[in-house]
């Protein structure tokens, strides 16, 4: 039984996932600390392993149709381990939802408000996250439609205005790195940009249109990328191997982005703009951990569970990581392996496991 | 109930989302325009100038209101260390400095040949500074040019950011923001450059003076590079944006002054049979600005002579450049960079012999320029 009983439409949930791997624009920290110049055709390489993915997560949708990804793990695994398969996957998005929470609050705390307390600002941002989560799917699914407009419009104003700051010998010579580089680089980009969207297989099921499943998903995930793609070239374009010891590369471009001697100084409203990417990729994350535990609790609601995850993720928002350095090397070395289990492994060895108990010929048969 | 409960959280979210532990108000803060960095009384100290904006000294364009009390101030603190040095400044400052508006960094020649390492980290590092910020190398004491007379501005630190963007014009000081000073200093093989600022003049009649250019062994000041030799480095670095060539006329009775409107220029590796050298490719249009000799150079033989003459001057200034920067060892054209863009596994054997490779690297200019307008007579006046 699913608890989310809005249902969206196609372009709706495309657009909820562009903004949601637009969120991910604060974690390019991450992979210019291993390489600078490739980074914009790195993160095509990782789109395409990627949807070697996503046709994962679509044949599961589509093999359990009306089942979000804890129903279909109580049909695929039985109750028991289905229900712990499902506590493991609220975990992570529990602690995902943290760890993205924390890497914003330590933007701004870093780059504009050095003396606010981390908590001050994860507890301004979470009382709008849970007030949109209190919404529901569907305003959270409107939000996310105008989001994505004005912050790719943001994202395509400041790259036009950059051009003059950018050098293009910034770039070359591309792909001269290390294979374990590029593998790292790769595995890092598909996990942290678009892995970690494997949650909307939570909300799939409220998709009005079905069939048209995959394309929305890859119109989506595009869409996403495109604005991924102008920041990177923006941050290695304008700063060339000084991308590689910046803590946030972005607003260091942002602070060198002027418009002649009319307009300067303007990062803290491009950031402000940017950050509302980030709002709706932490309010999906907190959203698809409420329905999640709600549902595995055997609620008739998720709203009660809004308010005690808010405690737990604002108790585990400072001690997640001693520092903001540590979360970069986090981000770097663990993270990426910890991510990878539960959005590359656990969903293949969930279609195995249907493939081994025969739900593909059920389903064949159901299908005639 | 539930009306009230959003009206408290809305207050709740005002009162917190004002930023209570990070606000400031306009009358709590120094602002800092400029930054000068010099050496401090005892070896192992710094000497910190900071010109601040006072607004009490600015006079209304209205009525002429205002004191006549200078629009700045110069502060001076010494440390050890920079950002303690900073801080000191609120023992003489009722106000904390902030350096947000500031607009240029000035080290002193002691300072740069000591090396700039020691005295950067905190312009990069913290927050406030911002790496569009100018950076140059000054003559004598660094804190000597921000008592000097503004000129048409207010502040002398305005005036210097000014004459910084007005350096496009003559294209004979290599104006630089710190974040492409440090990008070259990230280099392994590219040698970073600075302008040099003086004080000309001596009194009342002292002037900022801005030309030449300082050049670097990483961190450390190593030589400088004159006007013409700037302009040397500038045509191959493509930073010629405008300026002017004084070349003899056709007839040699007088000086042609060609302006420059545009200029490209193509930096190639060359590597052939293991040895390495470089073409330099540069494509120059310009105008007739002026004339003192009587002949009329507006046929188009004569402006072709006058290309002639034009392609052997920027050759010239493109020798010296490179004359001065092998002498130093410096690679300030890039060229290390070039040859790893060009050939990245041929250049991981030739990184480390890059110093040695450098001073005795063949390089051929080709110039092609265009004397292509007269401006707006067809004859000379005289």
């Amino acid at each position: 039984m699913k608890l989310e009983k809005d249902m969206i439409s196609n372009s709706q949930m495309a657009f909820l996932l562009g903004i949601y791997i637009q969120g991910a624009i604060f974690c390019t920290a991450l992979v210019f600390h291993i390489t600078s110049r490739s980074i914009s055709l790195i993160s095509l390489t990782s789109l395409a392993v990627f949807l070697t993915f996503v046709f994962v997560y679509i044949k599961l949708m589509r093999l359990f149709p009306g089942h979000n990804l804890m129903g279909l793990n109580d049909i695929v695994f039985g109750a028991y381990i289905g229900k712990a398969v499902s506590g493991l996957y609220i975990f992570f998005l529990v602690v995902l939802t943290v760890a993205n929470l924390r890497l914003l609050c330590d933007y701004v705390v870093g780059n504009y408000m050095v003396e606010t307390p981390t908590i001050a600002i994860a507890i301004v941002f979470l009382f709008v996250v849970v007030w949109a989560v209190y919404a529901g799917l569907e305003v959270m699914a409107r939000i996310g439609m105008l989001f994505f407009v004005i912050v790719s419009v943001f994202t395509g104003v400041i790259f036009l205005l950059s051009l003059s700051q950018i050098e293009i010998t910034n770039f070359l010579p591309q792909f001269d790195i290390s294979l374990i580089d590029f593998v790292r680089t790769n595995h890092i980009i598909t996990t942290i940009f678009f892995g970690e969207s494997f949650m909307f297989m939570m909300f799939i099921p409220c998709m009005k249109q079905q069939n048209r499943l995959g394309r929305s998903l890859l119109f989506g995930l595009i869409a996403g990328e495109i604005s991924l793609i102008l920041s990177s070239l923006m941050i290695t374009g304008v700063l060339g191997d000084m991308a590689s010891i910046s803590n946030s590369p972005l607003n260091r471009v942002l602070r060198q982005v002027d418009l002649g001697q009319v307009l300067s100084r303007m990062e803290f409203i491009v950031t402000g703009i940017l950050t509302f990417s980030v709002f709706m990729r932490i309010a999906v994350m907190y959203y698809a951990a409420t329905i999640g535990l709600g549902q595995l609790l055997g609620l008739k609601s998720y709203k009660p569970l809004v308010i005690p995850i808010a405690a737990v993720v604002l108790g585990l928002v400072v001690p997640i990581f001693y520092t903001p350095s540590a979360q970069i090397a986090c981000g770097i070395s663990t993270w990426p392996f910890f991510s990878s289990f539960f959005t590359f492994v656990l969903p293949v060895v969930t279609l195995l496991v249907a493939l081994l108990r025969g739900f593909f010929k059920k389903r064949e048969e159901e299908c005639g | 109930m539930k009306k009230a409960a959003a009206v408290l959280l809305c207050a709740v979210i005002a009162l917190v989302a004002a930023g209570c532990w990070s606000s400031g108000e306009l009358n709590e803060f120094a602002f800092v325009v400029g930054v000068a960095v010099d050496q401090g009384s005892a070896p192992e100290n710094i000497l910190l100038t900071v010109q601040v904006a006072k607004p009490s000294g600015f006079k209304s364009s209205i009525n002429g209101g205002g004191s006549d009390e200078e629009a700045y101030w110069n502060i001076s603190n010494e440390g050890e260390t920079l950002f303690n040095t900073v801080r000191g400044f609120t023992h003489e400052s009722g106000r904390k400095l902030d350096f947000q508006h500031n607009t240029i960094l000035i080290y002193s020649r002691d300072i740069a040949k000591k090396g700039l390492g020691d005295c950067m980290d905190l312009f990069i590092r913290d927050h406030e500074f911002r790496t569009s910020t100018w950076i140059a190398i000054a003559n004598e004491r660094a804190a000597d040019v921000f008592g000097v007379d503004a000129g048409l501005e207010t502040l002398p630190a305005v005036e210097i950011d000014k004459m910084m963007d007005a350096q496009q014009y003559n294209s004979q000081s290599y104006t630089i923001e710190l974040l492409d000073f440090l990008k070259r200093l990230k280099s392994d093989t590219t040698a970073p450059i600075a302008p040099i600022i003086s004080i000309r003049g001596e009194g009342d009649d002292q002037d900022i003076h801005i030309s030449g250019t300082a050049v670097f062994h990483k961190d450390r000041f190593i030589g400088e590079l004159g006007g013409m030799e700037t302009r040397g480095l500038m045509w191959v670095t493509g930073n010629v944006k405008s300026g002017i060539i004084v070349v003899n006329c056709p007839c040699d009775q007088g000086k042609a002054e060609l302006e420059i409107f545009q200029a490209k220029s193509t930096v190639t590796p060359v590597l052939k049979d293991g040895d390495l050298s470089f073409l330099i490719e540069i494509k120059e249009k310009g105008n007739l600005g002026s004339q003192t000799c009587r002949e009329n150079l507006a046929p188009t033989k004569k402006l072709e002579a006058l290309s002639e003459r034009q392609n052997k001057a920027i050759k010239t200034e493109i020798e010296a450049a490179l004359k001065k920067a092998q002498e130093l060892n410096a690679d300030i054209f890039g060229f290390g960079e070039a040859v790893y863009r060009k050939y990245p596994k041929q250049w991981k054997s030739m990184k480390d012999q890059w110093s040695e490779i450098f001073p005795t690297l063949d390089v051929e200019i080709k110039v092609q320029s265009e004397v292509y307008g007269t401006g707006n007579i067809t004859k000379p006046v005289n």
